[in-house]
């Protein structure tokens, strides 16, 4: 007996041809230039600011606008926002889609339910969660006044929001993850002698994991659509959205270019993060048809 | 549906398995019965190699998740010998789904043993016992996907065996699999139920690996399945497929089989 004749390669070869290198840096570089030559000749920089003069506020993060802060201190209230909204919202959206998932009574009775809010865009209920939270904000919700520090930007009515987008396609993502784990494998488990408990544990809870991160990734990306929105509403007076609103008004381009750069790359960069995470989590999946 | 469970020692309680009168029907979605069993009647002596052979949707399959507890009968009892319980020291090895993707080999052939909560350290020597004996101890790391199919099968009758089972129900385990390595299997097999005398089950659609490995040869007839014939193969073993008894043999099965299995 000859073990492993055929061990299947894992490695993906990751064909890194010249057109996706070109991608990644002339044809950006070529943007910038046209970019530049454009608006120094077009001359109304309140418009359509050139390269330089946005590269130049991207250079100084730490520069107080308007008295509103920085792009950087705006940008990390922003980020602290979605942390916390959506840290939440994986919190109950991954239990509650375990837990439909496992009670089918429960799933019938709670899932005409979320099929009814989830449509609803989640900035349709800034308005209710402004009065109804009036400007609270989390450290006055554990009873201090003022903590002084960047927590005391994080409204309630926000972290609502942020939850309400988060929320759904964490459940959603969840329930269809339990939901569809293959029959074959209850069935090997419950042969190899697992209980309820056991099954759970050893079979659901990994059978539905590629799934779960599936909707913590929409889920994290929507959080981060939803701050930059909610942010821009009136009630506000913080955040990357909340400055790109204000220096728009005040017709500052430049800083509106920036800062949409910023949110751009910051979404990017929660995307990637998440994806490193799935594919630790789960890198038994490669190829699992 | 009855189990009874035969307590008292005496002669009629050497079988493993005993079937009297068991059938089952199945109803599509329209409503309409499917006779999958009709009248079995069938006892396995402990320690046998029983071999079934039949055509697709014979209930070939659905006999044997009988046995095993995963399915109901409509009518008839199924005897099993003292003790015999799914969940416990009943293996079961299929064609396909028969290890979690999502653990390493050495951790599927674990999984019965977590169950039972036996010790790590316990379970890790058991485990690599095992996979030595099946010939995949250098791919206890791997992952499912990562295996070919002869490597997964090999796996899959580790993590029975760890079960420590009186029976092992086999349902065309070697089914996908290319005839170099199903032989190697085979092999692997019939030496382990010699050293072990467990009683095996074995489902196959395959004349030369039922007549291989049987010490009995049971043929089903479809709709509804039923035993329509039964072969005692007494061949020494090991045994040659090419010796003249051997291919005798083949040619009187092929002759009973259904005209749909070919």
């Amino acid at each position: 007996m000859a073990p492993g004749r055929k061990l299947h390669s894992e490695k993906v070869t990751h064909k890194k041809n010249i057109y996706v290198i070109l991608g990644w840096t002339a044809v950006p570089v070529l943007l910038l230039v046209i970019w530049q030559l454009a608006a120094v000749r077009f001359d109304q920089p309140w418009i359509f600011p050139p390269v330089s003069k946005v590269l130049i506020q991207l250079a100084h993060p730490l520069r107080d606008h308007f008295a509103s802060g920085s792009l950087l201190s705006n940008t990390a209230i922003s980020i602290l926002r979605v942390l916390i909204g959506f840290i939440l919202a994986a919190g109950v959206g991954v239990s509650l889609g375990l837990l439909l998932g496992a009670l089918p009574s429960l799933r019938g009775l709670v899932e005409p339910l979320v099929e009814i809010l989830r449509p609803l865009c989640p900035i349709a209920w800034l308005p209710f969660a402004i009065v109804v939270f009036k400007l609270k904000t989390l450290p006055q919700l554990f009873g201090w006044d003022f903590t002084h520090t960047i927590f005391d930007e994080v409204q309630l009515g926000m972290v609502f929001v942020l939850f309400v987008g988060g929320f759904f396609p964490i459940v959603t993502n969840t329930l269809d993850g339990v939901a569809g784990v293959r029959r074959n494998y209850l069935q090997l488990a419950r042969i190899l002698g697992a209980n309820r408990r056991q099954t759970f544990i050893h079979v659901y809870l990994p059978a539905a994991m590629p799934m779960v991160l599936t909707g913590l990734r929409q889920g994290i990306g929507l959080c981060w659509f939803v701050i930059i929105a909610a942010e821009m509403m009136t009630g506000t007076d913080s955040g990357i959205g909340y400055l790109l609103m204000y220096a728009a008004d005040m017709s500052a381009m430049d800083i509106v270019i920036a800062a949409m750069i910023i949110i751009s790359i910051n979404g990017a960069l929660l995307n990637y993060l998440m994806r490193g995470l799935m594919r630790t989590l789960v890198k038994w999946q490669k190829k699992e048809t | 549906m009855n189990i009874v469970e035969a307590n008292i020692p005496d002669a009629a309680n050497r079988n493993a398995v005993a079937l009297c009168g068991v059938s089952k029907t199945f109803y599509s979605d329209a409503g309409m019965a499917i006779p999958a069993l009709g009248n079995i009647k069938l006892t396995v002596r402990q320690g046998e190699f029983l071999t079934l052979i039949g055509p697709t949707g014979c209930g070939k399959t659905t006999l044997l998740n009988i046995i095993a507890g995963l399915e109901h009968t409509d009518s008839g009892t199924l005897t099993l010998a003292d003790g015999l319980r799914i969940g416990r020291n009943i293996a079961c090895v299929f064609q396909h789904y028969t290890l979690f993707p999502w653990r390493t080999v050495a951790r599927n052939v674990e999984f019965g043993m977590q169950m039972r909560h036996h010790a790590r350290r316990e379970r890790k020597k058991q485990a690599k016992n095992l996979l030595e004996t099946v010939g995949l101890l250098d791919f206890a790391k791997a992952y499912p996907y990562e295996l070919s199919g002869g490597m997964r099968q090999r796996a899959a009758l580790a993590q029975a065996l760890a079960l420590e089972p009186k029976l092992l129900l086999m349902d065309e385990p070697f089914g996908a699999l290319d005839a170099a390595t199903r032989t190697e299997l085979q092999q692997m097999l019939i030496h382990l139920w010699q050293k072990t005398k467990l009683t095996v089950i074995f489902v196959t659609h395959n004349i030369d690996e039922a007549l291989l490995l049987g010490d009995r040869v049971l043929i089903l007839g479809d709709r509804p399945g039923r035993i329509i014939k039964e072969f005692n193969i007494n061949l020494s073993r090991p045994r040659e497929p090419k010796a003249k008894e051997f291919t005798e043999l083949f040619l009187q099965v092929r002759q009973s089989l259904p005209a749909s299995l070919d």
